[in-house]
């Protein structure tokens, strides 16, 4: 049992008792049970009791951020194909760490964390962003037999809430009504485990307090008095005594936990008004800026995975198929002072240790090569021409599956550590030491105490945290 | 534990065995099953079948593994079985070597070595798990106790035996507002308006339930739009989902709402499934995503999944990757069910692994018939359909009742539904309503009718405990449910009249009948582009579109326009340039309803359909007819016919640039939409002789123009595209079959519901509907909310509660918070 680092009072346990219809569920037929084998499972002791996911939505590509090579400027004319980096490398502060201009703030905080250069996914055949996107969230390429839960969702079935009052997995920043949104519906759900261990969707962090409020224009009295009126009508009800105590209990006890949270002062955590403005200015760049202030806040109050998400939206942000380079400089802005200042503020408040904090994305990008070396993918570049003839052709166009980067801040990770290595030249592919999404889940899930073994099972078949159980934790990540 | 290495180990063994020899014979009961439970157990034993070898029984050890045989019966000491058990090769040692296990003792492996040179010799009939429960295959006729087909319910009869049998009290009737309220949601997915409840309650027929039963299922629209979730679910069909994206997917949406109207029979519904049309190819197809997949969820192996757990409540999901570890489907039934399927002979692969296998096109129950493996892909479908429907599958018939009856009664009499190789809590019901089935032609609605006229379907629900241990189930009465999404949905829609005005499914709903008044000839002909574009080099241009438009004058900007449209192929509209689109064409397969009036304006206006094929075929043979009316209530129409203007030189590139639209040409289209038509690009359209597609006849479309015209009922949630509440609610993606919803009620849903946006302004819009409904009047008010919602008057301290609330004069504040209050109420929420 884990014990609450910032609420020692609590413990799993009385989470079960006190709050959770959903936990109480566990018994019922549909919920996945864990396997029998399950109880013989070490699970590994936690280097981290919570997990922030920043999520480069659309395609980072690491030669442009975390993996500067042989940087050229924009000339007209230029062949495409000597161009590997647009942007020059500036030194951080770890000595043998260089990272891309325009990520000058999370280059000083280096030294709190590791950056994996050799992060590499499968070449589907085809890019579909949210395709690449599922098989990263949940470890498992989609289409699947069953419906695969999201990381955050296995934290929140595994390990349940750190504080009982709030959602075990909240995700911050992705709206889930815009472009290729039934494929991003499709990844960001508890899947089998059902929607107890889903995620909270806050696709507007600014207006995240919002949801844990009494609706908009309500009163905080009329909100009570409302609440009273239907727990008088529940106990009122002549019929009450027809309906199994179990299941009128476990859907009025799922309304009393809302209400518990609607109610309590840990809902203050959602409020980024009650910020001070000095704070806030350091994370007001954007939806994702003020989406890891919310993150931070929330971690502060106990929560114990948060998604941030740049946000998938198709052909923006980092979904660069044109005007890539002016583009990216926007997004370095977008998110290199917020990210930094999370570490830091992380840091400062004692919890950057046992709060893991994960920057990925579903794969990088390249100016020649499209999915991998060989692939059949469909080249998706806007500009299919041999040169540079406008600024708009300057950018890393094409995605790049081979090689990518991940940087993992705190959490029991190792400090300044640089692990795995791209070739110089191109193609960029991975050299070194090559971490899948399976092993690379494995490692985060280990650092939460998770083994990647760990198994449910769904219409009596063995699901695994990681593929058929097999990821592989990157033991030299860990200090 | 002592440790010894494998040499000290293999001689004690020798040592041992040379002692033992001449003994009496081995005792397998005492001395050798125990040591087999107690070091095989845990990975060959109790349905596990570690690399394919079970120890279970004595067929399952001459069986061996999946490498071959275990056993040498010529030569015992050859055996696989003694070698893995002697070995000192820890990579091949049985019981794998492990820390946290014992190793059976010297003596142990002694018994064992004799018990396999002695021949391994097994207890007759022992087998250490009870063997599984044989599922029958055929129909088995009904044995009704005497005097229960003639006196009473057939379904009771068979039951009274059950209770007697498991010891269980008569299931008390509920009381006739609880029958009404449940009969309602379950049969039309609808609460009843209280007028319809007051009625059932005064009637004094001693029928009447059955009565009820029969004019729900009489209201063929609420049925079919109700039963509609249950459908989409178990056939995955959705409006809006992953894959339409790359058109990896397809809906069968109209296919299913005409199915059901129609209350097509079952048997025949499938085969249209399994041998499919255009109209229903999107089942069989399943969801392709770009790019490569597993070989586990290639669109043949999809099929064998879908087909066996929607039609036969098998789960072959494991056996399409290897040989099942939990039932006894092998790889070879998927793949082979697959290769009914496939378009192309298909290489089985086990575990992603090729295995060089072809796989031969067969269906898992032979005893019915088989497949013809040589047979083209038609043929084989066709075969694959009538050995599904075969009249003596009645497993095929038993699987759809034992989901009807969990939906009707809150759990199957097999459970879960898709365990149908399982033993069912009564196999008497459950091969009576089979048979029945298909005695009744597979009239669903007849089996429907069977199961809720029954007394055990209109008894009080028993408490559901939180064990709900498969094996020891046994009924005492139905069940409750948690109202679906949908049904909570149209219920809240109904008491706020917020229901949308139109819906996401292609389905045409309140069709006129063909002898409907008011069908007015439709104005237009079949038309054509009449050749194709040639090359220099002669042959078919490719690249080139086909286009055929005209222009309409209109004396003043139309109020409101309506059409309908048929082609042969896909087409594009434009007006004005503009692309209809969304809500402004409505599809539905070969024709689509048009409400373009956003796009007519005051004087000249530009009509132009596009066939988007650039293959260098023929252009799409097109019959549109529109509407217009004008704000003084003239009606112009505008139909085509020959004075069309029609090219075949219109190129892709040009479509791209907007010569239809409105990004080039702008100011040209404004002033003379017509000047595009008129330049030598254009010829005249030609006639079409033939309409393209025989039941498109103008009979039909004056029928579809008149019913694109007419008022439309308000929307039902089955018919829309999930949205947030939905979601919240449980309604699933359908990214797989979905054959049970979720019955709790998670915390996330209630915060939903407790602070969400959504359901507040529906109730915001409601409340003042609900206070002018009841004049204001907090007593009247109160008393129609529990009565439509509850299907009772509130007692006395419900009405102090709530009277507290209202006062005197209700404020629409207070009217949605008691609504709201209301709605969570786990009696609202549940169908009991």
């Amino acid at each position: 049992m884990n014990p609450l680092p910032l609420d020692p009072g609590h413990t799993r346990r009385d989470f079960l008792k006190k709050l959770s219809a959903g936990s109480m569920a566990a018994l019922m037929a549909r919920e996945p049970k864990l396997f029998a084998s399950n109880s013989e499972l070490v699970q590994p002791r936690p280097t981290a009791d919570a997990c922030i996911l920043l999520w480069m939505a659309g395609g980072m590509a690491a030669p442009d951020n975390f993996d500067p090579k042989r940087y050229l400027p924009y000339e007209k004319g230029r062949p495409m194909k000597d161009i590997l980096s647009t942007f020059p490398a500036i030194d951080t502060a770890v000595d043998h760490i260089k990272i891309c201009e325009g990520l000058e703030s999370i280059a000083q905080v280096m030294d709190r964390g590791s950056l994996i250069r050799s992060h590499v996914q499968p070449d589907l055949g085809s890019i579909l962003h949210s395709r690449h996107q599922y098989h990263w969230h949940t470890g498992y390429v989609p289409p699947q037999t069953v419906a695969c839960p999201h990381i955050g969702a296995w934290m929140s079935r595994v390990l349940g809430p750190r504080n009982p009052v709030l959602p075990a997995f909240i995700n911050i920043g992705q709206r889930l009504d815009s472009g290729e949104s039934e494929e991003i519906k499709a990844f960001t759900t508890a899947g089998f485990f059902g929607s107890e261990y889903g995620p909270m969707n806050l696709p507007y962090p600014e207006e995240a307090a919002q949801s844990v409020h009494p609706p908009a224009g309500m009163t905080a009295g009329r909100f009570e008095n409302r609440h009273k009126l239907y727990r008088k009508l529940v106990d009122q009800s002549p019929n009450r005594d027809f309906l199994s105590d179990y299941q009128r209990e476990s859907m009025v006890r799922s309304y009393e936990n809302a209400y518990r949270l609607l109610s309590s002062k840990d809902r203050d955590a959602f409020d980024l008004t009650l910020e001070p403005a000095e704070s806030t200015s350091k994370y007001d760049t954007s939806r994702f800026g003020r989406g890891c202030l919310l993150a931070r806040r929330l971690v502060e109050a106990g929560a114990r995975f948060i998604e941030v998400t740049t946000e998938y939206v198709p052909f923006l942000h980092w979904d660069t198929h044109g005007n890539g380079h002016e583009t990216l400089v926007r997004m370095h802005k977008e998110i290199d002072l917020p990210i930094a200042t999370l570490i830091r503020d992380l840091e400062v408040r004692g919890l950057l240790d046992r709060t893991l904090v994960v920057i990925a994305t579903e794969f990088s990008r390249d100016a020649m090569v499209e999915g991998t070396v060989g692939s059949s993918a469909g080249d998706q570049a806007a500009h299919k021409g041999d040169t540079m003839d406008q600024p708009a052709h300057y950018g890393l166009h094409r995605h790049f599956t081979g090689g990518c980067s991940v940087a993992m801040f705190g959490g029991g990770m190792k400090k300044g550590y640089l692990y795995g290595a791209t070739a110089p030249e191109r193609p960029c592919i991975a050299v070194e030491k090559p971490v899948s999404v399976s092993d690379l889940h494995a490692t985060i899930f280990t650092a939460m105490g998770i083994s990647p073994k760990t198994m449910f099972e769904v219409e009596n078949r063995p699901f695994y945290a990681t593929q058929d159980g097999k990821g592989v934790a990157v033991k030299d990540l860990f200090a | 534990m002592t440790k010894f290495s494998p040499i000290i180990l293999a001689l004690i063994v020798i040592l041992a065995g040379s002692q033992a020899k001449g003994e009496k014979p081995m005792d397998f009961s005492h001395q050798v099953a125990p040591i087999l439970k107690e070091h095989c157990s845990g990975c060959h034993m109790n349905g596990k079948k570690k690399g394919g070898f079970s120890l279970n029984s004595n067929t399952a050890l001459l069986t061996g593994s999946e490498n071959g045989k275990v056993l040498d019966a010529a030569h015992p000491e050859k055996s696989r079985m003694l070698e893995v058990l002697l070995s000192d090769d820890p990579e091949v040692l049985m019981p794998p070597p492990a820390k946290d296990r014992a190793r059976p003792t010297p003596a142990q492996i002694t018994i064992l070595r004799e018990w396999l040179l002695a021949g391994a010799a097994w207890e007759e009939g022992f087998a250490f798990e009870k063997p599984k429960y044989n599922a029958p295959l055929k129909h088995r006729p009904p044995q009704l106790p005497n005097g229960a087909q003639s006196q009473g319910h057939p379904l009771d009869g068979l039951l009274s035996d059950y209770y007697a049998k498991h010891n269980v009290p008569l299931p008390k009737p509920a009381d006739d507002a609880t029958f009404v309220r449940r009969v309602f949601l379950d049969l039309i997915g609808l609460l009843p308006a209280p007028e319809e409840l007051a009625a059932f309650c005064q009637n004094t027929a001693p029928n009447k339930r059955a009565q009820l039963v029969d004019s729900l299922l009489a209201r063929n629209t609420d049925f079919a739009e109700h039963w509609l979730t249950f459908w989409n679910d178990l056939l995955r069909n959705d409006y809006a989902g992953t894959g339409f994206i790359t058109g990896g997917r397809k809906q069968v949406s109209a296919w299913l709402y005409d199915a059901l109207l129609s209350n097509r029979p079952y048997d025949t519904m499938v085969k249209e499934l399994l041998n499919p049309t255009p109209e229903t190819e999107g089942y069989a197809q399943g969801i392709t995503w770009r790019g490569t997949v597993s070989a586990s969820q290639t669109r043949e192996v999809q099929f064998a999944q879908s087909v066996s757990q929607s039609f036969l409540g098998l789960n072959l999901k494991c056996a399409s990757c290897h040989d099942s570890f939990i039932d006894h489907w092998k790889l070879t039934d998927a793949y082979g069910l697959a290769a009914v399927y496939a378009e192309k002979p298909i290489e089985m692969a086990r575990c992603e692994k090729l295995t060089g296998k072809m796989a031969v096109p067969a269906w898992p129950f032979p005893e019915l018939g088989q497949i013809n493996a040589e047979a083209p892909r038609a043929e084989r479908l066709q075969q694959l359909a009538a050995l599904m429907t075969h009249p003596e599958n009645g497993w095929f018939a038993r699987t759809i009742v034992n989901r009807f009856w969990a939906a009707l009664l809150g759990r199957g009499l097999v459970h879960p539904v898709d365990a149908m190789g399982s033993e069912p809590w009564s196999e008497e019901v459950l091969d009576y309503l089979g048979w029945a089935l298909a005695q009744n032609k597979f009239d669903l609605k007849q089996t429907i009718r069977l199961i809720t006229t029954s007394a055990a379907y209109q008894a009080e629900v028993v408490p559901r405990v939180k064990e709900d241990s498969t094996t020891s189930f046994v009924f005492r009465g139905p069940r409750a449910k948690r109202l679906s999404a949908e049904q909570f949905v149209d219920a809240v829609w109904r008491f706020t009249g917020a229901a949308p005005t139109t819906w996401d499914a292609p389905v045409r709903r309140n069709e006129p009948k063909a002898e409907a008044s008011g069908v007015r000839p439709f104005p237009a002909e079949w038309i054509q582009s009449p050749a194709t574009a040639t090359a220099p080099d002669g042959k078919p241009a490719s690249g080139n579109l086909h286009v055929v438009g005209t222009t309409i004058h209109c004396a003043a900007k139309p109020s409101k326009v309506v059409g309908v449209i048929a082609s042969n192929q896909d087409v594009r509209v434009f007006v004005n340039g503009t692309e209809l689109k969304g809500a402004q064409q409505v599809k539905f397969g070969k024709t689509s309803e048009l409400y373009p009036e956003k796009l007519f304006q005051k004087g000249e206006n530009a009509v132009a359909i596009a066939t988007t094929r650039t293959d260098g075929k023929p252009g799409a043979a097109v019959c549109l007819g529109l509407e217009l009316t004008l704000p003084d209530g003239s009606v112009q129409t505008l139909g085509t016919d020959a004075s069309w203007s029609s090219t075949a030189n219109f190129t892709a590139e040009w479509l791209k640039q907007g010569k239809l639209g409105p990004l080039v040409e702008k100011a040209k289209w404004k002033v003379s939409p017509s000047m595009e038509f008129q330049s030598a690009l254009w010829t005249t359209a030609a006639i079409s002789e033939q309409p393209p597609a025989a039941e498109l006849v103008p009979a039909r479309l004056s029928l579809d123009y008149l019913w694109a015209r007419q008022p439309k009922p308000p929307a039902r949630a089955a018919l829309m595209k999930s949205d947030l509440l939905m979601r919240t609610l449980g309604r699933p993606n359908r990214d797989q079959i979905v054959t049970s919803r979720p019955q709790e009620l998670s915390t996330l849903e209630a915060l939903d519901l407790s602070a969400g946006a959504r359901l507040n302004k529906l109730l915001e819009a409601g409340a003042p509907r609900l206070l002018s409904q009841s004049a204001g009047e907090p007593m009247a008010l109160l008393e129609r909310l529990y009565n439509s919602s509850l299907c009772r008057p509130p007692s006395k301290e419900e009405r102090d509660a709530a009277m507290e609330v209202l006062g005197t004069k209700p404020t629409p504040q207070a009217v949605e918070d008691l609504l709201w209050a209301i709605l969570d109420l786990p009696e609202f929420q549940l169908i009991r």
